[in-house]
């Protein structure tokens, strides 16, 4: 199904619950009633095509293929970026931690959960370290050549970054987190003993299969969307230096 | 399913669209190609190591006498009516009319025999020696340190490293620490 402004919001949800994280990125509220995409976003000051393809390209991976997504400033996919970041640091890693801290073993407890537990802290610390190069880093520097493109000013600075080449080296740099996070997802599916309160595990796990997808997409905008738009405009600028 | 490999070739957008979702509903099975020509089928036929092709009868006659590879390999997708005479009996067919489990079905059974022996390589437990290898790396040994220690080369540690990661689905040093204290190939007072 292709999402589009006319459908009703809380249509969306029953259809795919896993697009609740995106809504509430947008800092679009429950209880949204009868609203249209359309009234909803107009209500929350949401632009409308990109929160209908950002919505539509978590819904559907094909549309990534699309060029819908192509046609934003980046600044604008960059502030959905760092909303997501945000969702990351408060909710979504928070959430799992409580998780690990309820479970409970007959046997072995304390050493269960520190394992588990200190495994997850170092994940998070290297995701942390990765999102925090991306805001201090990678986002101002694509703002940067952006207005850099737009305003065809390019500070000297700049210039030099943009010869760093410091974008192509970027998309490479997620493969270590990714591989925590699968081996993670292995020992508490193949490799923990079961706890006494096995639902909690199930949620665990559930909650890190969706932290995982959203990850992946997140990680898909910036690969599929982001690096070739600035690889591009990087391009454009160097002929005008040169 | 894990590791099969698949190649589809089907004139019909529909039978083909079809019989692709079922195929990436298997889990760990890989689809390698998909197509409605009959050029490219050929060229793929040659060219990939497969285990299983997936025709109807359709791209069957005009495969026939051409290189079909194995026919065991084979599995046609056909009408309900009577097989078209003079071409090769297939072991496994499904009919258009048949339902998703029928498919599922016939196909995990076609795939059967292949599976347990891709699944054999790769069984899970580790070796003795992968243990050891294990061990190490949970206590923090390079790949130079461990060979040292046991007495092996660098590149059979590495060798050793790539099995235990297939076989337990843990890649990092971190994560193979936990499940070395886990399975108490080590205390977690030696980390």
């Amino acid at each position: 199904m292709i999402i589009t402004k006319n459908h009703r919001t809380a249509e969306l949800i029953h259809h795919d619950y896993s697009l609740i994280p995106v809504i509430m990125r947008f800092g679009i509220n429950f209880g949204f009633g009868d609203k249209t995409v359309e009234e909803v976003c107009q209500e929350n000051q949401i632009n409308l095509d990109f929160f209908l393809a950002i919505i539509n390209a978590f819904h559907d991976n094909d549309y990534f293929t699309n060029q819908e997504l192509n046609q934003f400033p980046l600044r604008l996919i960059v502030e959905y970026l760092l909303k997501s970041h945000k969702q990351y640091a408060e909710v979504k890693i928070p959430r799992i931690e409580k998780l690990i801290e309820k479970l409970t073993w007959d046997e072995n407890d304390e050493m269960n959960k520190t394992l588990i537990r200190n495994f997850f802290s170092q994940y998070t610390q290297e995701v942390f370290e990765h999102l925090d190069f991306e805001e201090n880093n990678i986002y101002p520097y694509i703002t940067g050549i952006e207005a850099a493109y737009e305003s065809g000013e390019i500070s000297s600075s700049l210039a030099s970054k943009i010869k760093e080449k410091t974008i192509s080296d970027y998309g490479e740099e997620h493969s270590d987190i990714d591989s925590k996070l699968l081996d993670l997802k292995n020992i508490l599916i193949k490799y923990l003993p079961h706890p006494k309160n096995e639902d909690v595990l199930s949620t665990l796990i559930a909650e890190v299969f969706r932290f995982e997808s959203d990850l992946e997409n997140h990680t898909t905008i910036e690969n599929k969307i982001l690096v070739p738009r600035v690889l591009e405009i990087e391009k454009k600028l160097l002929t005008k230096i040169d | 399913m894990q590791g099969i490999k698949f190649i589809i070739g089907i004139k019909s957008f529909l039978l083909r669209s079809g019989l692709e979702g079922v195929i990436n509903e298997f889990k760990g099975a890989e689809l390698l190609a998909s197509t409605d020509s009959i050029d490219a089928l050929i060229k793929l036929i040659g060219q990939e190591r497969y285990h299983f092709l997936i025709i109807d009868t359709e791209i069957l006659v005009e495969l026939h006498g051409q290189n079909l590879g194995d026919k065991s390999k084979v599995i046609l997708v056909q009408n309900n009516n009577s097989r078209a005479s003079g071409l090769p009996a297939c072991t496994s067919v499904v009919y258009i009319n048949d339902s998703k489990t029928e498919i599922v079905e016939k196909i995990g059974l076609a795939t059967k025999a292949v599976s347990s022996k891709v699944y054999k390589e790769d069984s899970s437990a580790l070796s003795e020696r992968e243990q050891d290898v294990v061990r190490q790396i949970a206590l923090g040994g390079s790949n130079k340190e461990i060979a040292g220690t046991l007495f092996i080369s660098v590149h059979t540690v590495m060798t050793h490293r790539k099995n235990i990661t297939k076989k337990l689905g843990i890649k990092t040093v971190s994560g193979l620490t936990v499940y070395a204290i886990l399975n108490k190939i080590i205390n977690i007072g030696d980390v």
